[in-house]
């Protein structure tokens, strides 16, 4: 007997089946992530019995699934997203070391070190402190435009973005430094305000190339999608 | 029931023993391959086998490759390099484990 297979028009039915458990698994690596195992479970149910439709088929899969459905398929996709992003970043943050970016960094460092002891002489700048406020600036406004550009992305950007919420803790880094420059001496502030501002735009180099490369998985994935003739359900 | 618990402790070396013996492999065709393999006695479900999946792939022990099938993607899952050896470790493990398992079952106190 032949293997049963299912039509275009049957596994589109079978992805409005999956979307219909949950919002959230319109979301395309979900869906992809669920729809062949599940369709094969349809299949053999459907060729052991020619006389069920597709429906019951596909209602006695899903309770195959057990009680939670295809929570736990999801639950596990969606971690193993996570520690991917993390695992990419970790290696980003090691080859960064190794790169010319570091030279570039150390020199950013110590031109606003030199800035703020030159502003601390002249009394400008709040005594030089306004460089570093600056800098916690323009860091805080570059990672939140790439975090509302996150919440709408999908999944995947979701999930980089999850995977890299050490850039938030440097923002806070600086702010204490801010915050307690007043005990401080100028050299140390001069010192404290070179290395968070080296940092700070490491981080923001290193989560600017992570939020990309999460962008071009979901392009990718959309491209897959696009050829599968599922887009309509995609939000 | 109880067979599907004690699989489900050693799923890990059970999937990377599927995987060195068939090359690589797809979700569904795993769970098919344990229920055929144990002559219907044993089932994996999904919810134990995916998270599975993904830990050996986190763990590096696991490439993927996806393919399209009968009009939908298809992710297979294979041993690269280091699963080869995490395999055949495991594979022993779980072969001292079950030879001391039979040891324990048979032994008696001598003066019980």
């Amino acid at each position: 007997m032949d293997k049963r297979i299912l039509s275009p028009e049957e596994l589109d039915r079978l992805h409005r089946f999956i979307i219909s458990r949950s919002a959230r698994f319109s979301q395309p690596p979900l869906l992809l992530e669920i729809t062949d195992h599940f369709a094969c479970k349809v299949e053999e149910l459907l060729q052991q019995d020619s006389k069920l439709d597709l429906e019951a088929a596909m209602a006695q899969a899903h309770r195959s699934f057990g009680v939670k459905g295809f929570a736990p398929l999801a639950e596990a996709f969606e971690k193993s997203v996570y520690h991917r992003y993390k695992t990419w970043y970790r290696r980003e943050q090691k080859q960064f070391l190794l790169s010319l970016h570091l030279p570039g960094m150390i020199l950013l460092g110590a031109l606003a070190g030199k800035l703020f002891l030159a502003m601390a002489h002249r009394h400008l700048l709040q005594n030089g402190m306004g460089i570093l406020c600056s800098a916690e600036l323009l860091y805080g406004v570059a990672i939140l435009i790439l975090r509302q550009r996150a919440k709408t992305g999908g999944l995947l950007i979701e999930k980089a973005h999850e995977a890299s919420v050490s850039t938030i803790f440097w923002l806070w880094v600086g702010l204490a430094v801010i915050l307690a420059a007043g005990f401080l001496s100028p050299q140390a502030q001069a010192w404290l305000t070179g290395m968070i501002t080296a940092l700070l735009g490491a981080n923001l180099v290193l989560f600017a190339r992570l939020m990309k490369k999460a962008a071009t998985d979901t392009a990718e994935l959309k491209q897959q999608m696009n050829a599968l003739n599922v887009t309509p359900y995609i939000h | 029931m109880e067979t599907d618990r004690i699989i489900k402790g050693s799923l890990s070396a059970v999937v990377l023993q599927l995987l060195q013996l068939n090359g690589r492999m797809y979700g569904y065709e795993i769970t098919r391959a344990v229920q055929d393999g144990s002559k219907g006695k044993t089932r994996v479900t999904e919810a134990a086998l995916y998270p599975t999946l993904h830990k050996l792939e986190t763990a590096g022990l696991l490439d993927t490759e996806t393919e399209m099938v009968d009009g939908r993607l298809r992710k297979y899952y294979k041993l690269n390099r280091k699963g080869k050896k995490e395999s055949a470790l495991q594979l022993e493990a779980l072969q001292d484990a079950i030879s001391s398992l039979q040891k324990i079952l048979k032994y008696r106190l001598k003066h019980g």
